[in-house]
């Protein structure tokens, strides 16, 4: 193979980084991180739901990545087996007993308060204070929301809400047809919408 | 209602990871490989036990890793083992002979008793207990099958008198009668203790009891 990561790293396709880092090149493995860290970390954040879990998870998904790659064949892409990997990471955290510990011991988390990602603020100077107000407020009621849907259903709807993984990523990380996820996501809203209706928020 | 969930779902998602990850991830992956070099260290010491046990086990002599088997071999089936070569070593005492194997016996001697043969204990035998019966006696001595059956004619070779140290051919476990001092012929019962396929192997004949011949 004459591929050379750093002679054109954007040109190099992820299976030809798979086959340089299966022969040993530690840098092709690094560029596969690079380019899929954000879609790896943020399906761990779907499953775990706290910013510093989900960051050890990506890191224990790459980690066990790394470690398979010997047998990963490229029968599939190489983003979905990763994408899988770390969903199974994200599960085994989610299900594990310290984590329940520490979250039924330790302080709520708290997702209005995260430092989310700036694009996704609303744009402060558009909207009177009171506005703004009333939007904080339902941003936090949604999120509750969220939190008490039945977990297929959050998780589906959560993974869609990244923006990083298709239908058929999700799919492969929930172990699901692409149609059960795409009515899981919908199933999730009409949830969701039923609920704000009935707390006054506007109607259907 | 569907923008407002948008955007609280995104909000919770939509983040970006702390920066550092793939570095904190090379880490990871540096801090691994030791951890599976600690291990197979780890298993060293096993290893060279396994070897070890198993470099004694082939430097054992040959004949103390085939004695047990031997004798397993004995106890299952003496009957059908081929006719071997024996050592013939006295017993001093008597107190453990079954009565019925020293009870007198008033058969004639069988027919076809192979010719005598001397043969010298291999070197590896256990020393002999007793010496020779000074009593001497030249009758032939038969060895019937354990079951009673013709002796095959190649059952027995050895000086009419027994000693320590000679060497007879008989099947595991046969019957001699064998006239020892001045007494009658009396029946013995060849036990072998060890088999050994290429040399001669002791074994213990249970003593006549004299007194009890006529």
């Amino acid at each position: 193979m004459t591929v050379s990561v750093s002679a054109s790293p954007a040109e190099v396709t992820d299976l030809d980084l798979v086959r340089l880092a299966q022969s040993g090149d530690a840098e092709a493995f690094g560029e596969l991180v690079r380019r899929h860290r954000r879609a790896v970390f943020r399906a761990a954040l779907a499953c775990v739901r706290s910013p510093d879990e989900a960051d050890d998870v990506a890191q224990e998904a790459f980690v066990a990545a790394f470690r398979k790659l010997a047998a990963f064949r490229g029968d599939a892409q190489f983003r979905t087996w990763l994408l899988a990997i770390t969903w199974r990471k994200a599960i085994d955290r989610r299900q594990s007993v310290v984590r329940w510990f520490r979250r039924t011991a330790g302080p709520a988390h708290d997702w209005s308060d995260e430092a989310v990602s700036e694009v996704e603020r609303l744009p402060a100077g558009e909207r009177s204070p009171e506005e703004r107000l009333a939007a904080d407020e339902l941003q936090r009621l949604l999120t509750r929301l969220i939190g008490t849907l039945p977990r297929k259903l959050r998780d589906a709807l959560l993974l869609a809400g990244t923006g990083e993984h298709t239908y058929q990523e999700m799919g492969a990380m929930l172990a699901v047809p692409v149609g059960t996820v795409k009515w899981r996501v919908a199933e999730a809203r009409r949830l969701l919408k039923l609920k704000m209706t009935a707390l006054g928020y506007g109607h259907e | 209602m569907d923008e407002a969930i948008d955007r609280a779902v995104r909000r919770m998602v939509a983040v970006a990871p702390r920066p550092g990850l793939d570095g904190r991830v090379r880490a990871r992956l540096a801090a691994a490989a030791p951890a599976r070099r600690v291990t197979g260290l780890r298993l060293a010491p096993a290893v060279v036990a396994l070897a070890i046990v198993v470099l004694i086990l082939n430097t054992l002599p040959r004949e103390r890793r085939e004695d047990a088997g031997a004798a397993a071999v004995h106890r299952s089936d003496a009957s059908a083992a081929p006719p071997q070569s024996w050592t013939v070593v006295p017993r001093q005492s008597q107190e453990a002979v079954p009565e019925a194997e020293v009870a007198a016996s008033s058969e004639p001697p069988a027919a076809g008793v192979a010719a005598a043969r001397h043969a010298a204990p291999p070197p590896h035998d256990r020393p002999v207990e007793a010496a020779a019966n000074p009593r001497d006696d030249t009758a032939p001595l038969p060895i019937p099958s354990p079951a009673g059956a013709p002796s095959t004619g190649r059952a027995f070779a050895a000086t009419p008198r027994i000693a320590a140290g000679t060497a007879v051919e008989a099947e595991p476990g046969a019957a001699a009668e064998v006239p020892i001092a001045d007494a009658a012929p009396g029946r013995l019962t060849i036990t072998p203790l060890s088999v050994t396929p290429l040399q001669i192997t002791p074994i213990e004949i249970a003593p006549i009891d004299v007194d009890r011949h006529p």
